[in-house]
């Protein structure tokens, strides 16, 4: 679970969050999603102490984000754009996050007693290009790298930042099967994307964000519910509707005073 | 070992991989040898050859520490953020990457001047004190380097514009340090007069490296009285030391403030 009060970031005079309280519930799959530019990113870096707030408090799994990374052990990170180092090789990359993880190279435990989950590599097919440099790999094939590399560690929390972004039909289906198969186990999973149609059968939960402020959080039954539609995509732009004619009232507003 | 020093050797060793197999270092590790046997075989000897690599080694250095320290930071920016979403601090991150880097730059620094003076050295019989210190301060100067890179990529994230100040950090060094120097003391001679003149070579690691490498290779004759001076003080003990001193605090001080700068931002 995701703990999150009172979040304030600026970057320079610019608010990115503003005064955030937020709970991205355990167990459930949840999905942030917005317009650009309205902190998502911002946030799920905070929560990974990417980026340190001015002000509030930002807390995982009852862990207050700071200066330990321990309790990253129990974080799966997929980013937006995979971005590996050239002259590596898949086996290496993997190994060596392996390592960083406290797991030995051959899967056997040096620190917590668990073992690395390759089932991922086959699903994307990654065997075979285990050897190759990873500069050398497509931008669909590195985005797999990426996946197999968020699920491998049994996270109880996946953060995961446009992961379909990049991928083949195919490997978009197995990534959704992946991500029914952590819950299935009780993960927590949090899923930033714009394409809304994908999350349809996935997400329970939706936290809708602009300009740094939630400005819907709850079931996606319900919001399909209150927007009157039974299409996720079509019940966000609704939201999206009601936001933009909101600060445009503002803005006349405040002209008008 | 503790987990954290662990995690910084894996992070070296990673680097150390990566950096190596790139085909720049190993080009900078060739054009270094080149150079070292091509003097050895004009000038016929090996302390003149390691004397007349001084001038360029004191250019190329530094401008290859700045320019790859700087290049590969903003380069693992992307990675860096991958690397810290694992269990990884910060400061193991940043300590591991500098190791990471600064091996192999030595290495190839060290490696390609050093292999061709030391073999020479060995088959004609010739003391081995101008090669070793020659690498020593072009081991110091390519750390003292990357320490000012890292410092300037931490600390500007726009990358042109970080690149910009490496380049400019590099002229200050090597020439424009140098011409405020010779202006100074050619219009305002009594204004840097030795002492002076000894602080302001201890404030530039360049000219530290450089006066180092001169008294050792007898070329403080060519200086006349300032010569002297300087030879007085840098042929000492005293003075070895206080150009070492200064030398490591151009490692340290600038790591140590990128170190803090990265702890803090926002990534």
């Amino acid at each position: 679970m995701i703990e999150i009060e009172g979040l304030v970031k600026k970057y320079g005079r610019l608010p990115v969050l503003r005064d955030l309280d937020l709970r991205i519930p355990a167990g459930r799959v949840t999905a942030l999603v917005g317009p650009n530019a309205a902190g998502k990113t911002t946030l799920v870096k905070a929560a990974l102490g990417l980026v340190r707030p001015d002000d509030g408090r930002i807390a995982v799994d009852g862990v207050t984000v700071g200066d330990d990374p321990s309790y990253r052990e129990r974080i799966g990170y997929m980013p937006q754009h995979p971005a590996f180092p050239d002259n590596l090789r898949v086996r290496e990359l993997i190994e060596f996050i392996d390592g960083l993880r406290g797991l030995a190279p051959d899967g056997a435990d040096t620190r917590f007693a668990r073992r690395p989950d390759s089932a991922p590599l086959d699903l994307f097919g990654l065997r075979s290009s285990l050897d190759r440099p990873l500069g050398t790999l497509s931008g669909g094939t590195a985005q797999k790298v990426n996946a197999a590399l968020a699920f491998r560690y049994g996270a109880d929390l996946l953060i995961l930042d446009e992961p379909t972004a990049g991928l083949d039909p195919l490997s978009r289906t197995r990534l959704k099967d992946l991500i029914r198969r952590e819950r299935g186990r009780g993960a927590t999973v949090l899923v930033t994307s714009h394409v809304l149609s994908e999350l349809r059968d996935l997400a329970e939960h939706l936290v809708y964000m602009v300009d740094g402020r939630k400005r819907f959080d709850g079931t996606t039954a319900d919001l399909l519910h209150t927007m009157e539609t039974d299409d996720l995509e079509r019940a966000v732009a609704r939201l999206m509707e009601a936001g933009a004619a909101e600060s445009s009232r503002d803005a006349s507003t405040r002209e008008a005073s | 070992m503790r987990v954290e020093t662990r995690t910084a050797a894996r992070i070296t060793r990673y680097g150390v991989r990566d950096v190596a197999r790139g085909r720049w270092i190993v080009v900078y590790g060739v054009v270094l040898f080149a150079l070292a046997q091509a003097l050895i075989v004009i000038e016929g000897d090996v302390a003149r050859a390691a004397a007349g690599l001084v001038n360029p080694t004191l250019l190329v250095t530094p401008l290859v520490g700045l320019l790859f320290g700087t290049l590969y930071f903003y380069g693992a920016r992307d990675f860096n953020r991958m690397l810290l979403a694992q269990p990884v601090g910060r400061l193991e991150l940043f300590n591991g990457l500098y190791a990471g880097v600064a091996l192999p730059l030595v290495g190839a620094s060290v490696l390609g001047v050093g292999l061709p003076l030391l073999m020479a050295a060995i088959t004609r019989g010739s003391s081995f004190g101008g090669p070793l210190r020659l690498l020593l301060v072009i081991a110091a100067l390519t750390l003292v380097s990357l320490s000012l890179a890292f410092l300037v990529a931490v600390t500007i994230r726009d990358r042109a514009a970080g690149m910009g100040v490496a380049v400019l950090l590099w002229l200050g060094l090597t020439v424009l340090y140098d011409g405020l120097f010779a202006t100074v003391a050619v219009t305002l001679p009594h204004v840097l007069v030795e002492k002076p003149a000894l602080v302001a070579t201890l404030l530039n690691p360049v000219d530290t490296a450089r006066i180092l490498l001169l008294m050792e290779f007898d070329a403080a004759a060519l200086m006349g009285y300032t010569g002297a001076v300087f030879r007085g003080f840098f042929g000492g003990n005293f003075g070895r030391l206080a150009a070492g001193a200064a030398l490591s605090a151009w490692v340290v001080v600038p790591l140590l403030l990128a170190r803090r700068r990265f702890d803090r931002a926002d990534l």
